[in-house]
């Protein structure tokens, strides 16, 4: 079963994008900010995937985090989610791939894929 | 005059020694000296006797012949005055008072002159200083081309007028001389007596001040530094004024760019501000309009699986957050003052209370929160929605000051401002509830302390605060007759405080707790509650007191009656059907008065055995029976009457 780490302050969001990738067959990972995500050590090894919020309320932010996971070897691609742009001074590496909130569960479902696909062939 | 008299008068004048006395010759001769005239001159009396008075005279004057000259002015007019340099013997000059009177036999035949000298250098002197430095002055106001300067007569008309006035005004000397200065005034200005005023207050307190338009001579208009004196002779007599007017239009355009630069600053930080509120409200938003496509999506899924149990629970959380929503764009609102605050009286301790479990569950494991409640609180008047957003965003903001953990205190306590106490600014002297929150956190800096009202300064990361929080706050507390306090120490903690003024809420109760209904505007200010199960009766009753303009609350059992009655609800009457299915009127009212001691009933019995009670030896103060079947004539009588007795407690208060 392909494996999802989802990081989202937000505890509505949080619950609901779990369910609906749940109900796509994935195993989620919850993370409710960068801190708690890089508590995990080891269980970010077999991840095929993070989605993180950029706007985390606490320490680093969701781009920030998806370069500390990477520095930490794990070569997962990412989907950085944001309901806002303050952020957009900050640029994207390689690798990520950008998700306006609010995004409906196709929209999501797809760029899960997109991603997937973009990793096989590249 | 006797010979003995005339030698005591020549002692006398020998011995003047102030002026030089000499007489002289009928042709200047001079026979003879005193002592003051050696001391003037500088001549013993042998040196001088026989000698030619032009000796005195400077050699310009001995040229021209005036010593001739003054001697045939006292000859023809008996006396000569002047005034005019001397010679002394060693040659220095000395100014002289000098008078020669001609001196005749009682013949009138002229046998010589007496003159007397006297030296009025020092006089002199101090003179022309004076005249030199008036004569420079002059130069140097005349000379200012920067200042305008002129001076009225006390009329206001012009008698003086320097270059910076003929610079500045564009008017030659001999232009303006002798005209009134409300020459110099826009006619609009003049119309309204300006110049008059102007001239009135400088004569009434010394000086007058002022910055307006002036007019040129050419029509084009300057603005202008303006100063008049009052100029008043030593008995205090009002001799004119001085008026002194600068062009100062450079000046107040420099103000003005100054103005203007500060203005687009301001809007660009306006701006930036707006951009930072912007960000954080779509993030909100966002988040929330996520959380409702979500689960309105999987709703969607659940029914195409033929699972409406769990659709419609998802519905259910799309609503919640579409509510939440509408709590979001209602507070932009308040902040925007668009909404005005919904004013109501509000029990401090029982709103913390009930958002205990809600602030315990956000703030987490690592923080412990406490409460520390004042034992009995006065009520206050707040918009108790506000207050619990305010409350959350407090905690909120302490939470965010804690992120190593902590303890977090919410406090009440009452406390009064006295009008000469220490006191918080802006505080009116009374009574307030004072609810404190307190965190051990990383605290704040004075400078941040100092800005931390201002709407949108924030400390936290873009987009993680819209920066309105405490401006919010702020913006209620003071719409709520109060305030804010903050006090910090980084590394300490913080303590916010918000003051709000009590009230005795006796005639709020009815907009207290969010009850909604309002009083009619019949005039009559009374409450009251119908229970009865048969719904026609109900209806007829609580027409019938509707129509005579009470506000009536209906209640069809004894459960939802009491539910009523133990709420906050302002009622200041029952009516109450004895007969209720389940807990009957009786039980009702019974259990009603643990928290309503005063409660006023009119009991409504269809067992007339019932009424056999009803006499005020076994019925309790503000209760009374009423007999079915009634006349609704008798309804009304009994319920007025009922309203009118006076209760030592207010009866439809809840008493805690």
């Amino acid at each position: 079963m392909k494996k999802i780490l989802l990081v989202e302050d937000d505890p509505r969001v949080l619950g609901i994008t779990s369910m609906i990738l749940e109900i796509a067959g994935y195993e989620i990972v919850q993370a409710n900010g960068a801190e708690e995500a890089l508590a995990m050590g080891d269980r970010l090894a077999d991840l095929c995937l993070v989605i993180t919020d950029v706007n985390l309320r606490h320490g680093m932010n969701g781009i920030e985090l998806a370069r500390a996971i990477r520095d930490r070897g794990h070569g997962t691609p990412f989907i950085v989610v944001s309901g806002d742009l303050l952020w957009a001074g900050t640029p994207l590496d390689e690798g990520m791939t950008f998700l306006a909130k609010p995004y409906d569960r196709q929209t999501l479902l797809s760029a899960i894929e997109r991603v997937g696909t973009e990793r096989q062939h590249g | 005059m006797a010979a003995a008299d005339e030698t005591r008068y020549e002692l006398l004048v020998r011995s003047v020694v102030d002026y030089a006395i000499c007489m002289l010759d009928t042709e200047g001769y001079i026979d003879s000296w005193n002592a003051g005239a050696e001391s003037i001159n500088g001549y013993t009396e042998e040196e001088i006797l026989g000698q030619h008075f032009s000796v005195f005279y400077t050699e310009e004057d001995r040229l021209a012949e005036r010593p001739a000259e003054a001697l045939a002015t006292a000859r023809h007019e008996g006396r000569f005055n002047d005034e005019t340099w001397r010679l002394r013997k060693d040659g220095t000059r000395f100014w002289a008072l000098v008078v020669i009177d001609a001196i005749r036999d009682s013949q009138g035949q002229l046998i010589g002159f007496a003159k007397v000298t006297r030296d009025i250098s020092r006089r002199h002197s101090a003179e022309q200083a004076l005249l030199e430095s008036e004569r420079r002055f002059r130069m140097f106001v005349e000379g200012v081309t920067d200042y305008a300067i002129y001076l009225l007569d006390p009329e206001g008309c012009i008698t003086d007028w320097n270059s910076g006035a003929q610079r500045i005004k564009g008017y030659r000397a001999d232009e303006v001389l002798g005209r009134h200065l409300s020459l110099f005034y826009t006619p609009e200005d003049a119309a309204e007596g300006a110049p008059e005023r102007a001239l009135e207050v400088a004569a009434r307190v010394g000086r007058y001040e002022v910055e307006g338009w002036r007019r040129r001579k050419d029509g084009s208009r300057f603005w202008a530094s303006v100063v008049v004196d009052a100029i008043r002779d030593k008995e205090g007599e009002l001799l004119g004024y001085a008026k002194i007017t600068r062009d100062i239009s450079d000046r107040r355009e420099a103000d003005a760019n100054l103005a203007a630069t500060r203005e687009q600053l301001f809007h660009s930080q306006k701006l930036e501000a707006l951009g930072q509120l912007t960000g954080g409200i779509a993030h909100d938003f966002n988040n929330l309009l996520q959380a409702m496509i979500g689960s309105l999506d999987l709703a969607l899924l659940r029914l195409e699986h033929a699972e409406p149990g769990a659709a419609a629970e998802l519905i259910h959380d799309a609503v919640e957050s579409a509510h939440s929503a509408g709590a979001l764009t209602r507070r932009l609102l308040a902040f925007a003052r668009r909404q005005p605050l919904l004013l109501q009286v509000v029990d401090v301790n029982r709103l913390v209370a009930s958002m205990e479990d809600m602030l315990a569950r956000t703030m987490g494991e690592n923080i412990q929160v406490r409460f520390d409640l004042a034992a009995s609180l006065p009520v206050v008047r707040s918009d108790p929605s506000q207050l619990e957003s305010a409350l959350l965003n407090l905690a909120l903001n302490a939470r965010d000051a804690m992120p190593q953990g902590g303890t977090l205190t919410i406090a009440t306590s009452r406390g009064s401002v006295g009008a000469s106490a220490q006191q918080p600014d802006g505080l009116s002297p009374g009574w307030y509830v004072r609810l404190r929150i307190s965190d051990t956190g990383i605290g704040m800096a004075a400078d941040v302390i100092a800005r931390a009202f201002d709407p949108f300064f924030t400390t936290k990361p873009l987009g993680q605060g819209t920066g309105l929080g405490l401006s919010m706050i702020h913006g209620f507390a003071r719409q709520s007759g109060g305030m804010v306090h903050i006090d910090s120490k980084p590394g300490v903690g913080s303590v916010v405080e918000l003051f709000l003024p009590e009230t005795d809420g006796a005639d709020d109760m009815a907009r207290g707790d969010g009850s909604e209904e309002a009083i009619g505007d019949s005039g009559i200010d009374a409450i009251l509650l119908v229970v009865e199960d048969d719904p026609a009766v109900r209806m007829i009753v609580a027409a019938h007191l509707g129509d005579l303009g009470y506000s009536v609350l209906e209640a069809s059992t004894g459960p939802e009656g009491l539910d009523l009655l133990e709420s906050q609800r302002r009622i200041d009457l029952v009516v109450a059907d004895v007969g209720l299915p389940g807990l009957n009127g009786r039980q009702m009212i019974e259990a009603a008065r643990r928290v309503r001691p005063a409660l006023k009933v009119l009991f409504v019995t269809g067992y007339a055995d019932m009424t056999a009670h009803g006499n005020a030896g076994v019925l309790a103060s503000g209760t009374d029976m009423l007999a079915k079947p009634f006349e609704l004539g008798a309804l009304a009588a009994k319920v007025e009457a009922l309203l009118a007795v006076a209760t030592p407690d207010d009866g439809g208060r809840l008493v805690l």
